[in-house]
Order: C-alpha cells, then structure tokens, then sequence
C-alpha cells in the first residue's frame, strides 16, 4: 500500500477495479476496511494533552509492589487510599470519577507507553509525540494530519478536520485544516474578520492560495459551528479543563445533520510536579477524571458515545524516585488512558519494572506511542496505519471492531 | 572554525538563498543563486554586496514574483507600525502579539529557524493577523475611549489582553496620514487616491473589493483586512 496518494486510495473503495485490487492483494483488510470506512467518517477522537510530563506512578498505582514504597516513602498513594482494579493495580483515589467507566468496560488503561531514547525536554519530546517522529527526527507535520491526509478526511465533507480547544498549538493537528477556539460562539463571532472567498481565485500564487484556502476554512467551520447551544443535563466540573470539555461537546451537538469534525483536541496541566506534588497532582487527576467523565454523560446524551474515542497522552512520565521536594522529575515510560463506547476495556501493556531502572533511574518502556496511534489509525479511521506512524508498528486490541 | 565554514562555497550559496526567500519569491533558482553567491563570496561576504545583488536581479523586479511571500509576524507587525508611522512607548505589546502569531521573538523552535511561508499562515494565526489590523484601524472615538481605559487596567491584565489594549491605545492620525495621498479621514477617496494606496500597502492586487461609499479610515481596514495584505 506504499506509494499511494490520497485520491488514489480513495478511488480503491469506490471504483470496481479499485476493490477488486484490493481484494486481490489485502482481503482481510479489505473487507475489514470497507466496514471501517463506512463510519470512519462519523467518528470522533478526543485528545486530552496532560501538559507537562503527568506521573503515571502515582496515576495507575502498582499498590501491591514493595518497589513504589521504596521508592516514594513520602509522595506515594497509601495502599489502603488506592481504588484497587485488580489485585496489583489501581488508580489515584481522585480519580474516582472513572471508576464507573472501568466498570463498564469502556477504560482502557495502556501501562508503559513511551518509545526509545527518550527526551527528557518538555518542548522536544511533545513534539516528537505530535508529530509522531523517531527521537532524532524532526518533523512538521502532526501525526493527525497525517491521517486525515491518508483517507480520512477524503471521506467525508467535514465542517473542519480538527478543532483545538483552549490552546493555539496544533500539536498533532499541525498541518491539517484545523481551527483553534475557546468555544464555538467567540470562534464564528470572529470568523467574520474572514471575508467570503471570491470566485475565480483559484489563480494567484502559491501563498495567496493557501491564505484563501484557510480562509475559506475559517468560513466553512464557522458555518459549520453556528447553532443554538444545546442545553446538556450532565453538569460539568468547574475550571478551564471542565469548560473545554463542555465546548468540546458543543462542536459535537452543532454537528447534527452537518458534516462532523472528526478530531478534538483537549488539555489540562499542568503536570510538571517538581516539587510538592501530592496536592496539585490529586487536583489535577481529579479534573481530568471528572472531565471525561462528563464527557460521557455528554457525548450519550447526544448518542455519540459509541462513536468517540478519548485518548490521553504526555510528553514523558516521572522518575519512580521522589526528589527531596515531595515532587518527581521528567521521566520515561508512562500509562494512558483510552476510553470510549466503542473500547474494550482493562489492561494492556505491561506496568515498568521498578526493579529494572535504566541509567537515569527511569523506567523502560513496553509500549511504543506509536502503537496507540497505528490502533487509531486502522481500527478507528480505516486507513493504512503504517503511513500515520512512517513505519510499522503493532495496533492494540483496545477497540471493539 | 568560522573561517573553515566559509571557505565552502556552500556557504554562501546557503545564505543567498536564504535571503532570497526573504526578498524575492520562495523558490530560488539555481542559476541565479550560484552567480549572486559567487559575487557575495568574492565580495569577502559583504552584505550590501548580496542585497544589491538580490534587489537588483531581475527576479526580484519580475511581476510574478510581487507578493508571493507570507510576511512574517515581524514583516507584519513592524512594517504596519513603520508605514503607518505609529511610534509605541512600549514595545511589549507588540512582542506579545509576534508571539501570537508563531514568532516568539529570539526563541524559534529549533536550529534551523521559523519555517515560515505557508507555516505562519492557520486558521488562527490568521484571524489573529486579521485583529491586529482591525483593532489598528478602529473608529478615532473607540481608540480614544480604550486608551483611556487602559493604563487603569493595565496591571491586572494578561498579556495577550495588553497587547490588545496597546495597539487600540496608540493614537493613529488618520488625518496626517491619508492626507500624503490626497486622501482625508472624511472622504471617500478617488480613483486616483485608490491606486496610490493600494501600490503603498499592497504587493499584489486586492483580491476582496471594498465596499463603495467607505471613507478614510475604514477604507484603510479594508486593505489591511485583505489576503493581499498579509503577503510580501
């Protein structure tokens, strides 16, 4: 499937000849696609960026290994505090409001997400996460863009590829038609400083045609976004974090009977807890668990539930150790949360080895970030996963297909 | 070690093209760049020698190549303070906004630099170039009115709200200015004072017209307003 670009792999779903090649050459994940496709299209992905590195130690809680005890005499989860999912794991007890989606089946917790010679710099390694790149690479686009480019966005006429809520980094959206908003209403009150394209400009340079390519993008999304506000019932938390959750599912309810934006892009921190860290990370868990928990409450009552997927992720986790100022410093491998109607729920991965600390005193990773994005890209949007990530790497079973 | 870098005559063939993305189209060719880098080299790498060379080559000259570079945040926010001769007390406001537009002054995001050209250009980079003009060319009342608001307020706000307030706050005069191409705050402007301004604001042909029957001012926020504006 090398070698293809986007007209052409669109043309292999709706022409003859199309499907026929590829059934001849890829029928298992031909038939598998052609199902995908369909609703590839109505499909959400919610982003939630944990700004600043979020301890994954003490947010999926290895409560029965001696280990952590050792290593976070005073900044560790009390075991008796611990929300238990099973008979080593659990969760931070602010994180109380996911409880209810473990329950069902609808949590996905992927333990030790990282990828090979980490960056321990804030600003290098969320770019590496974002634009889905080696640790030596430098990249420009976001591996989101890189799926939309791939098939996603060709299929569907999308009121905008990808909202930013709350920031103006497009970070793994870098590249894609995408808008940046705090909520929809100050977004389409601004869109009128982007004036109707006229007809006829398709002539003009290189630059001006990409000026009035965005614009007509800001003017296609503020269409697409006006609407009465839809009056939720499920209340949501206060705060920046609960405020973006609650225009997050706003642009989802102004998508009725329009044409769907397919990526949303949330944050929350910020996590970089050198010092001090219980009180302000339990706070911080507490609004991410609430969010998304609203976000639930939200997305069913719309009856979008099943169709979106919430995926958190971090430029690094923490050092296992605690410093000398009751906090932790920028680490490796870290667990993430994935939910959604459509997920299947538990563990995957594997928790880092305590006992097994590399040079820097930090943990190995047992699953590539990449991974996580390879699952999204065939099991959530249909398109071939090895050019979302530049290369191949193994999807995880999280998604009911 | 600097003096083994440039004795490569890649180096200044690096540096001639990197200038000529700066002045005259984003897309330097071959020809032209070896016989300039040549030139600059031989010059002893004298600057004047590289930018008369580039501002005199035919391809700077050459109609196609009028406005086919994305001004940059600096392009954009210093040359509308220089060509409409603001002159701010505090140049704070104005180092925010670059930044908001994805050019933290002094801090690019890597060795290599901004990438610029289409990169500076989303969809909210742009509205936010969009505002900048438009709070430039407010209504002389509304300025007036923030300006006066302003420095009360200044303490407690957040630094992208300063910038704002900062621009509102700086006084344009319509009047002296409009009036260097017989145009007038008041009045609608001819067909002649239309062509002047146009050839002193814009690169290329506006690609929105403006409304008839705007006067002054508010024909000034048009221009700003236009795609044509935010290109070199």
């Amino acid at each position: 499937m090398t070698g293809l670009n986007r007209r052409q792999f669109s043309a292999l779903f709706s022409s003859l000849s199309g499907a026929a090649l590829l059934q001849a050459h890829a029928p298992g994940w031909a038939q598998a696609s052609q199902l995908r496709a369909a609703s590839a299209s109505e499909r959400i992905l919610v982003l939630i960026e944990l700004k600043g590195g979020n301890d994954g130690l003490n947010t999926v809680v290895p409560y029965a290994d001696d280990s952590y005890y050792q290593l976070q005499p005073v900044i560790g989860i009390k075991r008796e505090d611990v929300i238990k999912l099973d008979a080593r794991t659990g969760l931070h007890p602010e994180l109380n409001a996911l409880l209810p989606l473990w329950e069902k089946g609808e949590l996905a917790i992927v333990q030790g997400v990282g990828y090979p010679q980490p960056n321990l710099s804030h600003f290098r390694s969320i770019e590496i996460w974002q634009t889905g790149s080696n640790s030596s690479e430098y990249l420009r686009e976001g591996w989101v863009a890189r799926g939309l480019d791939a098939g996603l966005s060709a299929s569907a006429r999308f009121t905008t590829d990808g909202v930013i809520i709350g920031g103006s980094d497009f970070g793994a959206l870098a590249g894609a038609r995408a808008v940046s908003l705090n909520n929809p209403e100050a977004f389409v009150n601004q869109s009128r400083l982007a004036q109707g394209t006229p007809a006829g400009v398709a002539l003009g340079n290189p630059a001006l045609r990409h000026l009035l390519q965005v614009e007509g993008g800001i003017n296609q999304a503020a269409a697409g976004l006006r609407g009465e506000r839809f009056a939720f019932a499920t209340g949501f938390p206060a705060g920046g974090f609960g405020n973006g959750v609650k225009a997050a599912a706003q642009v989802v309810a102004s998508q009725k009977g329009k044409g769907g934006v397919p990526v949303i892009s949330l944050s929350l921190g910020s996590f970089d807890t050198h010092q001090n860290q219980p009180a302000t990370h339990a706070g911080l868990l507490r609004q991410l668990a609430e969010g998304m928990a609203a976000l639930r409450g939200a997305l069913t009552e719309l009856g979008a539930w099943d169709r979106t997927l919430v995926m958190t992720f971090s430029e690094f986790g923490r050092r296992p150790r605690q410093n000398g100022s009751n906090g932790t410093d920028h680490g490796t491998a870290a667990p993430h949360f994935v939910a959604g109607g459509a997920v299947r729920g538990g563990f995957y991965g594997q928790a880092p080895d305590l006992d097994r600390l590399d040079a820097t005193q930090n943990a190995a990773y047992s699953v590539d970030f990449r991974q996580l994005h390879a699952t999204v890209a065939k099991d959530w949007w249909g398109v071939n996963p090895d050019i979302v990530t530049r290369g191949k790497f193994e999807p995880l079973k999280f998604i009911h297909i | 070690m600097l003096g083994i870098l440039l004795e490569q005559p890649a180096a200044a063939t690096h540096i001639t093209r990197k200038l000529w993305k700066e002045f005259v189209s984003p897309t330097p060719g071959d020809a032209d760049v070896e016989r300039i880098a040549r030139r600059f080299r031989a010059s002893g790498y004298d600057i004047g020698v590289l930018l008369a060379e580039l501002l005199q080559s035919d391809a700077f000259w050459e109609g196609g190549n009028r406005g086919s570079l994305v001004k940059s945040p600096i392009d954009l926010v210093v040359g509308t303070l220089r060509q409409f001769d603001f002159s701010p007390a505090d140049a704070t406001p104005f180092i925010v906004k670059t930044a908001q537009l994805g050019q933290n002054l002094l801090v690019p995001p890597n060795v290599k630099g901004w990438p610029g050209q289409n990169d500076w250009i989303n969809a909210t980079t742009l509205l936010e170039r969009k505002r900048f003009a438009e709070q430039l060319f407010r209504p002389a009342g509304q300025a007036a009115a923030d300006a006066a608001a302003a420095p009360a307020m200044a303490a407690e706000m957040a630094p992208a709200v300063r910038a704002a307030q900062g621009v509102a706050g700086m006084g344009f005069d319509p009047e002296r200015w409009l009036s260097q191409y017989g145009g007038a705050a008041d009045k609608v402007p001819t067909d002649e004072v239309k062509v002047r301004l146009a050839h002193a604001l814009l690169a290329l042909p506006a690609t929105n017209s403006i409304a008839e029957g705007t006067v002054g001012v508010a024909y000034l926020r048009g221009l700003a307003l236009d795609p044509a504006y935010q290109l070199k």
